[in-house]
């Protein structure tokens, strides 16, 4: 089966999971609703469609349900578990480093820091219909991917080493800051630690919305340079010799992908775990070309987390488990098993 | 940036260095210290020195990996800087001692990342991308395993894969950092007898690293000797290569012998220093 073929039967297949996960998501919950119902009312959102479903039968509570409690937290999560698989693959490629995630340039932790001065804070002003909190997060992200940037430059240069230790460094001092924060607002400690692990319970369609247009962009303009990831992936004295300005190339993808992190992490809090195991294991499925690679880790990110968050919300309801400790209840024993494989393929 | 293209193509494609010198940041000693040196197009060189003699910073001076401080560097008559990255990836090749690459690419998708400075944002393949790579994996002997993935791969036949990328690229010079020296000698001979043909056929410039002076002596037209910094000797094998030049170079003693029905003499060294 060429390359091509077997890519595109992927594709086809996570895309019908997708669409099955959303389904499934959006029919479990306090009020039960079954698949088919939940379906046609998801269906009935397609102009041209509505018609055709029958839906007439089903109360208006369940479209009101779906359509404005459960969407979107379905989709934040999806768009946020897609990006931040996505913008793992992009890290580890241009990092060449298996281990690198979205989080590991502190820039989470620029965010947790931001969102925790908010609600110590108390401010509450809005923005697009953002809260301060998501906004604070979102400036704490941008300005830490900033200062990370600048203190790894050496000249003209970004060394990857220089990035990751600045970014763990960088990362370590504003989660103690966070620790300082927290010793020092004792009331508010638990809904700042609430916070950090991850939660999609506060999902709005204006909160999709803008975590739509940052990831269209971002993952256009990753996509389109694809084919250039995959030469650095191979190193960037090589890249550097097949005419590859890899200087530039490092600094927009850096740059651009924290901003999509920032903008996740400011919706949903920190979710770990995701970047990692997803590219991982989509590199088993289609080869380390990143053309291939970034939407099948968009997919099946979003697929993910969208289960991830419909196991948070329902499995103790009516209280919620933090999706973040979810993600990592599944994500380690899964990473764990990866390593295992590949430990066991590398001695064979 | 060069926009003609034209311009890409000078008719002489000689690479001159003049008054190159180079401190490392950080550091007190001049690595390169005035350097001057033309290489002409369709020879190959080979570059010997000692152990920090400044022959793997002056070649990476070229490659632009490092940023001229004191100097001038031209091909074609047209300063180094001036090129675009993809207009010089069209001039200059390079093949490092050894290359590690993680990621499961195989040798022919490795080989195909050649084609690069020619292909576009989405990486069209054209039949001559095709024909670029298949006749590299021939002549290196690459193509009998070319759909095995790169990690896979021995020493020997990653670096014989290396090389053939850096011949997709068809470019009129190609540079080489000690690209046998982590071999069998079965990969020696094989990797330096690619690169002669390469030299011989297509006239490829070359500039190659080497520790080992016979393989120099058996296969090299020209010569270049580096010792603290500076060229000590610079022209054809059997003018350079002499046992009181290599023992400047080198600070030990050299003797030679020329076997019967042997074009090129044997060199080693005294064993007691």
């Amino acid at each position: 089966m060429s390359d091509r073929r077997s890519f595109i039967i992927h594709m086809g297949w996570l895309i019908a999971c997708l669409f099955a996960v959303v389904i499934f998501a959006a029919s479990i919950g306090a009020a039960k609703l079954s698949m088919a119902d939940s379906m046609r009312i998801i269906l009935s959102g397609i102009p041209g469609l509505d018609h055709l479903l029958h839906t007439d039968q089903i109360s208006e509570v369940y479209f009101h349900i779906v359509w404005k409690i459960r969407m979107p937290r379905i989709l934040l999560s999806g768009l946020v578990g897609g990006s931040l698989a996505f913008v793992g693959a992009t890290f580890q490629g241009l990092f060449r480093n298996s281990l690198a995630e979205p989080h590991i340039l502190g820039v989470s932790s620029g965010a947790a820091v931001g969102a925790t001065i908010a609600m110590v804070s108390g401010i509450s002003i809005t923005f697009l219909g953002l809260s301060a909190i998501c906004l604070s997060a979102f400036a704490g992200a941008a300005i830490t991917a900033f200062v990370v940037y600048r203190l790894s430059c050496i000249g003209n240069r970004l060394p990857t080493i220089n990035l990751l230790l600045t970014g763990i460094a960088v990362g370590s001092f504003l989660t103690a800051t966070i620790s300082v924060i927290m010793a020092c607002n004792r009331d508010q400690i638990e809904k700042v630690y609430i916070w950090t692990l991850g939660s999609f319970s506060s999902a709005t369609m204006v909160k999709v919305k803008i975590v739509l247009l940052f990831a269209a962009l971002i993952m256009t303009m990753i996509f389109l340079e694809a084919r250039k990831l995959d030469i650095i992936s191979t190193g960037d004295e090589t890249a550097e010799s097949l005419g590859i300005h890899t200087g530039s190339i490092k600094k927009r993808l850096i740059l651009f992908s924290s901003l999509l992190v920032g903008a996740c992490v400011s919706v949903s809090g920190i979710i770990g775990f995701v970047g990692l195991i997803i590219p991982h294991g989509m590199r088993f499925l289609s080869g380390p070309r990143h053309a291939r690679l970034l939407p099948l880790c968009f997919i099946s990110g979003a697929i993910f987390m969208i289960l991830c968050d419909a196991i948070a919300r329902t499995v103790t309801a009516p209280t919620e488990i933090p999706v973040g400790v979810i993600t990592s209840v599944i994500g380690a024993p899964y990473f764990i098993f990866l390593l295992t494989r590949s430990k066991r393929k590398l001695v064979v | 940036m060069i926009n003609d293209r034209k311009s890409l193509v000078p008719k002489n494609l000689s690479i001159k260095v003049s008054s190159l010198s180079w401190t490392p940041e950080n550091a007190e000693r001049l690595i390169l210290d005035n350097v001057n040196l033309t290489l002409e197009p369709g020879h190959f060189y080979g570059i010997l020195g000692a152990n920090g003699s400044g022959k793997t910073s002056l070649m990476r001076h070229i490659l632009r990996f490092i940023l001229l401080q004191t100097g001038e560097i031209e091909i074609g008559g047209v300063a180094i800087s001036k090129y675009s990255h993809a207009e010089y990836a069209r001039m200059v090749s390079y093949v490092p001692q050894k290359t590690v690459i993680d990621a499961s690419y195989t040798a022919y998708d490795i080989v195909m990342m050649g084609r690069s400075p020619y292909q576009d944002r989405f990486g069209a393949v054209s039949e001559q991308d095709r024909n670029a790579v298949q006749n590299a994996l021939q002549m290196t002997t690459a193509i009998s395993y070319a759909d095995r993935e790169y990690p896979s791969l021995s020493g020997g036949e990653a670096q014989c894969v290396i090389l053939a990328r850096a011949m997709a690229q068809e470019t009129p010079w190609m540079f080489l950092d000690e690209p046998v020296s982590s071999l069998d000698i079965r990969h020696q001979i094989l990797i330096m007898q690619s690169l002669a043909m390469l030299n011989k056929e297509k006239g490829k410039g070359i500039a190659c690293v080497l520790h080992d002076i016979n393989l120099a002596s058996a296969y090299c037209d020209r010569v270049i000797l580096i010792e603290g910094g500076r060229v000590l000797a610079c022209g054809d094998t059997k003018d350079v290569l002499r046992e009181d030049l290599l023992e400047k170079t080198f600070g030990i003693g050299f003797f030679s012998m020329r076997p019967e029905n042997r074009e090129h003499p044997f060199f080693g060294a005294e064993t007691n220093i």
